[in-house]
């Protein structure tokens, strides 16, 4: 769990920032970068109720579905294993809800693991299927459903968030600079444009508790202080 | 290319995949096992012209391991059944 200053984006070094204003209407394929949301994966036998009382959503018990629900979505993963998705910062919280809540069952905080690329546009069926064996067609495929695959050899979880359609890539964050540059190329013909994507809304526990200040008042207690013009006692040197 | 019936996920690509070669291997005992029989074990695999029985694994999915009688002549899969189960008699 990496604090704030510490924290980079593995796409950090393309300068996204300085192309997101750019005009997205012509482009067949927009792209975005989701930074930093927090991600957390539960494996066991868990009853999905727990969940719902702990986090506020429900975990999706059919396979390669995702349950939505308070700000976060839970991505079935394999008939133990899911992911629960979630706005930046989440992720203490809701490591910490969810320990509580299922004692026994393995809740280990990913967020710094993955990061999500946001695709969309009239192409992005088309430029997702010259990498990806999945059949995206929407009689397979479609909203609120996920699988985990390969996007141009590299291990993805891919997540159909709506209809329009638009898609988030969850990618191994030492493969997320070829990724992005993957999906660049692959667009580059048919217009590729890069958007900013503001924060999603907070999440919030569903029972609020104070957690006590991360930092006390720094106070260095007065024995340890230096004294001024103090001598530091000659070492008696062993003789040989 | 091969499309795979995961019994999780569904048909995918064997690019997903990993196979884990012959099952129902069965082990046997160390302590009274002859060197030729240990030598069996460890070394010595079918390679049928027809229906053959093989572990799979779908690494870039779910990440479970599952059964699969296959055809070797023509890739035709003829049984697909869990990892905990023994061979289907119908499926040879």
């Amino acid at each position: 769990m990496a604090e704030h200053w510490q924290r980079q984006s593995p796409l950090t070094h393309l300068g996204l920032s300085a192309h997101d204003k750019n005009e997205t209407s012509a482009a067949s394929l927009v792209m975005a970068e989701l930074r930093f949301l927090a991600k957390v994966t539960l494996r066991g036998r868990i009853p999905g109720e727990s969940v719902r009382t702990a986090l506020g959503v429900s975990l999706p018990g059919e396979p390669n579905t995702v349950m939505t629900g308070n700000n976060l979505s839970a991505l079935w993963l394999g008939p133990d294993e899911w992911l629960i998705v979630g706005p930046p910062d989440a992720e203490r919280a809701m490591t910490g809800q969810l320990a509580k809540a299922l004692p026994g069952t393995a809740v280990v905080d990913v967020t710094e693991g993955r990061t999500t690329i946001r695709t969309r546009g009239p192409m992005v069926l088309d430029i997702l299927a010259m990498g990806c064996p999945l059949d995206l067609h929407p009689r397979a495929f479609g909203p609120g459903r996920c699988a985990q695959s390969t996007l141009g050899r590299s291990p993805i979880i891919l997540h159909q968030v709506d209809g329009a359609p638009l898609f988030d890539i969850h990618v191994e964050r030492s493969q997320a600079d070829y990724l992005w540059t993957w999906l660049e190329t692959a667009g580059r013909p048919y217009g590729v444009a890069v958007e900013a994507v503001t924060a999603p809304p907070a999440w919030r526990r569903p029972a609020p508790r104070r957690y006590p200040g991360a930092f006390p008042p720094f106070a260095p207690s007065p024995s340890r202080q230096p004294t001024r013009g103090a001598t530091v006692p000659a070492r008696s040197v062993p003789s040989s | 290319m091969m499309l795979i019936p995961c019994p999780w996920c569904g048909d995918r690509l064997d690019a997903e995949f990993t196979c884990g070669g012959e099952a129902h291997i069965v082990r046997p005992d160390p302590a009274t096992a002859s060197d030729a029989e240990w030598a069996d074990y460890l070394f010595m695999r079918k390679n049928p012209k027809g229906v053959h029985h093989e572990r799979w694994f779908h690494a870039h999915g779910c990440r479970r391991w599952f059964h699969i009688t296959r055809d070797t002549v023509n890739h035709r899969i003829l049984a697909v059944y869990a990892i905990t189960d023994s061979a289907p008699e119908a499926a040879g």
